[in-house]
Order: structure tokens, then C-alpha cells, then sequence
């Protein structure tokens, strides 16, 4: 598979605060790459170095195989972005903005094309409409216009869903998808909304602190991870007794309908059942989840 | 460059100095219209015991003088206001994320902007000159211009105009100094009052330091642009000083070269944070 983006341990400080310290990844050719960290953790700084909007003090990135130093304007011509908020010329139109932008990717005027980007996300109808009197919703919605609108190879997106409303949010991820499934765009996706990521995400990385804590696919990082697990008992208490003294130091609480809760690794989850099973005791429900929220929590 | 054009004269914030420049200019052809011939009076009041004075001293040309010096003041504000949200303005819209995550260099960015800002203020002047010159026309005759400098200097009125265009090139050209300064200073700043207030603050020190006469000044005055920027007046005299022109022009020149790539070289390695 074709690597369309290569990051090799890149490095950026500012004074003595290390914001990227040696992270590397490296995103495939029809991915949609999640790329994960608490604030602070250099989410930004990376995304920045890799458009080119902040040099690295070590390191290299390389776009579709080549260098980005060498061959910055024209590799970006490839690449859509939205980068943190969604921010325009306010004293021009939603239409006026993208054919100022279509113009600086070097394209000729294509008014079919901008109303297509608009119509993509819901805007055509507002098109004529200065920016000024939208919404953040509706600027997050013209940020991915602007980012599609010279049909790019790679787009990346930086907190897309902020400012939107669950409606919004579910038409962002299936218009991700869709793109991705249809036009073979890949996409790197910052975001905090982590039951988002796991809806849209094949692959990714989780970086804290500066550094690659984890990188890979998302399904099978999240079931080798630690479970969160839910059991309801009876006697729920000689139950959560018996957890804790079997598993001294363990993560085992009581919640205040009674539920028994804890992080286990698949392995540990069916050991516990049979314990308590073998001691009597009636394991009435056992929920398993696996979420890429509580795998993300374990992580950070 | 066509792009910032757009960009500049889409918004109304760009119009703010010609409007000023309007009602300035207005306000005092008015006010020499209906007080000038006082005014002159009293200026030539000391010389009317030895020469004597015939016809419309009052003129459109006079006038224009007045409105020079006075303007002079003004223009360089009007002028960095613009110039210093160039650059500055975009990082504090965030739109620099938008523009340079395209396949645009920072150079020819850098440079359009530098561009477009001295033909702002190219049209400003020029708007001024046209103001000055052609709306004086409508309240006052043309006539021989007297020009009060160091000494007084009567210029026939076939002889001034190709003066007040030379005036107005020279003029453009120190204005060029002052929007360049400031757009230094908005390629590093991510507010556009810095750039301002910090071009402005340069200004009127160098300006002082130009005009005072002390031991320590005077050996730093043929370094200070500001020395220059009132080189406009040198077409005024009789006969004309062309090489204080010529050195005048060429100093401010050497300025705008050095802020532009000064600009460029602040601006090629700034990392984008808004």
C-alpha cells in the first residue's frame, strides 16, 4: 500500500518546552487516520509542520514519497486542510471566499465547482450570504468546503465535527465516508470526540506529551486493550468482596445501583466470571465495552 | 497580487483614507476659500513694506501647497493603518492558515502583499494630488504660486504644475518608506495595532531626531529617512537642487528595498501559531 504520508521523528521546541519530541507515523493510501492526544499533547504542532505552516527542528515528512522541504507548493496542491477554526474573510461572501481560495491552488475560475463544494455540505443555498452572518457550525461546514474544493488527494482535518449539532455531526461522518469510499480520499482526523474517531477511523496514532505512545489499527488496538467491564451480582456485595480480595490492588469499584466495574484484558474477564460463578454466586448480566474512549483513557 | 487587490478593496476599513482625505482637504479649500486672503496677508504682512504684491494671490496652486504641508502629517498614518494590517491582519483573522496550507510560497505571498500595499498608497497620494489640485479648481483660480520656505520663491503658474506631479512622485516615494516600515513590522506582529503604533512611534522619533539640531543628532540625521521625506518641497525652490533630489530619492529607495527584504526574511521563517 502506497504511503501517502511518512513522518520520521520530528522534532519541535519552543524555548525550552518540547511540544514534538521524536514522533513518528505514517498514514496509508485510503485511510482515515485518527490522530489522537489529550490538549497540549502536540496534536497541532505536528499537523502544522506537516503543512508546512511550522518548520521542525529535526525530522522529516514526506508526502506522497517526497520530501516536503523540497517540494512544499507543489505536494500542498495535493492537500486539502482545515486547520483548528474554521476562520474566513468575513466581509466576503461563503462563494466569494472559496473562489478566492480556488485561486490560490492555481485553478481557474470554476463557479460549478465551488457551488459543488457548497451544495456538499449544506451550503449552496447560503452561498451568496457573507460569512460574517454564519454560524460556527456552518463555518466549520465552509472549512471542509474549502478543503475539498480543489479535489485533493489528502485532506486533513482538524477538529471537523466542533461547532456542530448531532445532526451536523453524523452528516460530517458520513460524508467523510463517503468520500473516502467513492473518491479513494484519505483523510488524517484530529478530534477530541472519541466515539466519533471510532466510528470513521481505520487506523491510527495516539501521541501525549510529544511523543507516539501507540500507532496502529483501531479495532485491533482497542480489543487488545483492557476492557471496561460491568457485572451485576447477587449478593452483589460477597461478590465485590470476593473480587477484591482475589485481586488484591485491583481496579474493582462498587457503583450505587450495586454494578461491580473494572478494566480487565479479555483473558481476565472469563477468569473473573468463573470465580464468581464457582463460589455461588449468580452473575445476573457481565457487559463487556470496548471503546476507543476508555482505551484512549488507559493510554493518556 | 490580483487576489490581495480583491482582498483590499472588498473591505471598507481600505477606504477609511480616502474619506479622510476627502473631508480634510475639503475642509481646508472651505476654510482658505472663505479665510485665505487673511491668512496670506498676514504671512506677507513683514514683506509688503519692501515688494508689492499684485493679483490673486490665492490661488489653486497656493492652496495645494498648504494642503501639502499640512497633509504630510496625516498621509503617513492613513498610509501604515493599511500597510500594517497587511500581513498582521491575516494572522489575526487566522486566514494565514488558509493561504499557506495552499500551494502558495511565502515569498510571492509576501511579495504581492508588499505590492499591493505601496500601490494603496501610491492611489492615496495620487487621490490626495487629485483632491488638492483638481476639486481646488472648483473655489480658486490659477495664478503664480508663492512658496514661503527658507526664502520666498515666486513660481509662475506655466512653471508649477510639472512641479506639483515631480512633488507628488517624490511624495509617493517617501510614502513608500512608511509603508514599507510598517509592513515590516505586520510581517512579525499577529495584531495589526503593533505594527501601526510601532511604524508611528519610529516615525516621529526619527522625525524629532531629523529636525533638532544637536551635536549627537547631526551625525545620525544622514541615516534617518525621515531626513528625506520632505524632499517634496525641494521642487519648490529655485532652481531646483536636483542632486538633493537625486540622493533623497535614492536613500528612501535603498529603505524600501531593505524593509522588503527584511520582511521577507522575518516572514520566510516565522512559524504560523494563530
Amino acid at each position: 500500500m502506497r504511503k501517502v504520508l511518512e513522518v520520521n521523528n520530528l522534532r519541535k521546541s519552543f524555548g525550552t518546552f518540547c511540544a514534538v519530541d521524536g514522533i513518528s507515523f505514517s498514514v496509508n493510501e485510503g485511510d482515515i487516520y485518527g490522530f489522537l492526544g489529550p490538549n497540549g499533547s502536540g496534536k497541532s504542532t505536528s499537523i502544522r509542520i506537516v503543512l508546512g505552516l511550522m518548520k521542525a527542528d529535526a525530522g522529516e515528512v514526506r508526502l506522497f514519497g517526497e520530501q516536503l522541504t523540497n517540494n512544499r507548493a507543489r505536494l500542498l496542491g495535493r492537500i486539502g486542510a482545515l486547520i483548528e477554526r474554521p476562520d474566513f474573510y468575513n466581509y466576503l461572501s461563503a462563494f466569494e471566499n472559496l473562489r478566492l481560495l480556488q485561486s490560490y491552488v492555481g485553478l481557474s475560475y470554476d463557479a460549478n465547482a465551488i457551488m459543488n463544494s457548497l451544495e456538499m455540505v449544506g451550503l449552496a443555498e447560503r452561498a451568496q450570504s457573507k460569512v460574517r452572518t454564519f454560524s460556527q457550525g456552518m463555518k466549520q461546514r465552509l472549512g471542509i468546503a474549502q478543503a475539498l474544493i480543489h479535489n485533493p488527494e489528502l485532506v486533513i482535518l482538524d477538529e471537523p465535527v466542533n461547532g456542530l449539532d448531532p445532526q451536523g455531526i453524523k452528516d460530517m461522518r458520513n460524508l467523510l465516508l463517503k468520500l473516502n469510499a467513492d473518491q479513494g480520499i484519505t483523510f488524517i482526523v484530529s478530534s477530541h470526540i472519541l466515539r466519533e474517531m471510532e466510528l470513521i477511523a481505520n487506523r491510527m496514532v495516539v501521541i501525549s506529551k510529544g511523543k507516539v505512545l501507540v500507532e496502529g489499527n483501531v479495532k485491533e488496538l482497542i480489543s487488545a486493550g483492557k476492557q471496561h467491564v460491568t457485572i451485576i451480582a447477587e449478593p452483589a456485595g460477597i461478590a465485590f468482596e470476593l473480587l477484591q480480595a482475589s485481586y488484591p490492588g485491583s481496579s474493582f469499584t462498587m457503583n450505587k445501583l450495586l454494578e461491580i466495574e473494572s478494566h480487565l484484558l479479555p483473558s481476565e474477564t472469563a477468569v473473573v466470571n468463573r470465580l464468581l460463578v464457582d463460589a455461588g454466586i449468580a452473575v445476573q448480566q457481565l457487559n463487556v465495552r470496548n471503546s476507543l474512549e476508555d482505551y484512549f483513557l488507559q493510554l493518556t | 497580487m490580483q487576489l490581495e487587490f480583491i482582498k483590499l478593496f472588498k473591505r471598507g476599513f481600505t477606504y477609511i483614507g480616502f474619506v479622510a482625505i476627502l473631508v480634510i482637504v475639503l475642509i481646508i479649500q472651505v476654510g482658505m476659500f472663505v479665510e485665505g486672503k487673511k491668512l496670506l496677508d498676514f504671512l506677507i504682512k513683514s514683506l509688503s513694506d519692501v515688494f508689492l504684491f499684485e493679483g490673486e494671490l490665492i490661488n489653486v496652486y497656493t492652496v495645494s501647497y498648504i494642503i501639502l504641508n499640512s497633509l504630510w502629517i496625516h498621509v503617513p498614518i492613513l498610509v501604515a493603518i493599511v500597510a500594517g494590517d497587511m500581513l498582521s491582519g491575516e494572522a489575526a483573522r487566522g486566514t494565514f492558515r488558509l493561504l499557506l496550507t495552499r500551494p502558495v510560497s511565502r515569498a510571492k505571498l509576501l511579495t504581492a502583499k508588499y505590492i499591493t500595499a505601496q500601490i494603496y498608497t501610491f492611489l492615496l497620494v495620487s487621490f490626495l494630488m487629485l483632491m488638492s489640485l483638481g476639486v481646488g479648481l472648483l473655489f480658486f483660480d490659477t495664478g503664480d504660486m508663492i512658496v514661503l520656505m527658507n526664502t520666498i520663491n515666486i513660481l509662475e503658474s506655466d512653471d508649477v504644475l510639472w512641479r506639483f506631479a515631480a512633488a507628488f512622485l517624490f511624495g509617493t516615494l517617501g510614502m513608500w518608506v512608511v509603508s514599507g516600515l510598517t509592513f515590516l513590522f505586520s510581517a512579525s506582529s499577529g495584531n495589526s495595532l503593533v505594527p501601526v503604533i510601532s511604524g508611528m512611534s519610529i516615525l516621529i522619533v526619527f522625525t524629532i531626531m531629523s529636525n533638532f539640531s544637536i551635536g549627537v543628532f547631526d551625525l545620525i540625521k544622514p541615516f534617518l529617512f525621515t531626513t528625506y521625506l520632505s524632499g517634496w518641497q525641494l521642487f519648490f525652490d529655485d532652481p531646483v537642487s536636483w542632486n538633493l533630489i537625486l540622493k533623497s530619492g535614492f536613500i528612501l529607495s535603498a529603505h524600501i528595498t531593505v524593509f522588503y527584504f527584511l520582511a521577507l526574511w522575518i516572514f520566510y521563517r516565522k512559524d504560523i501559531q494563530s
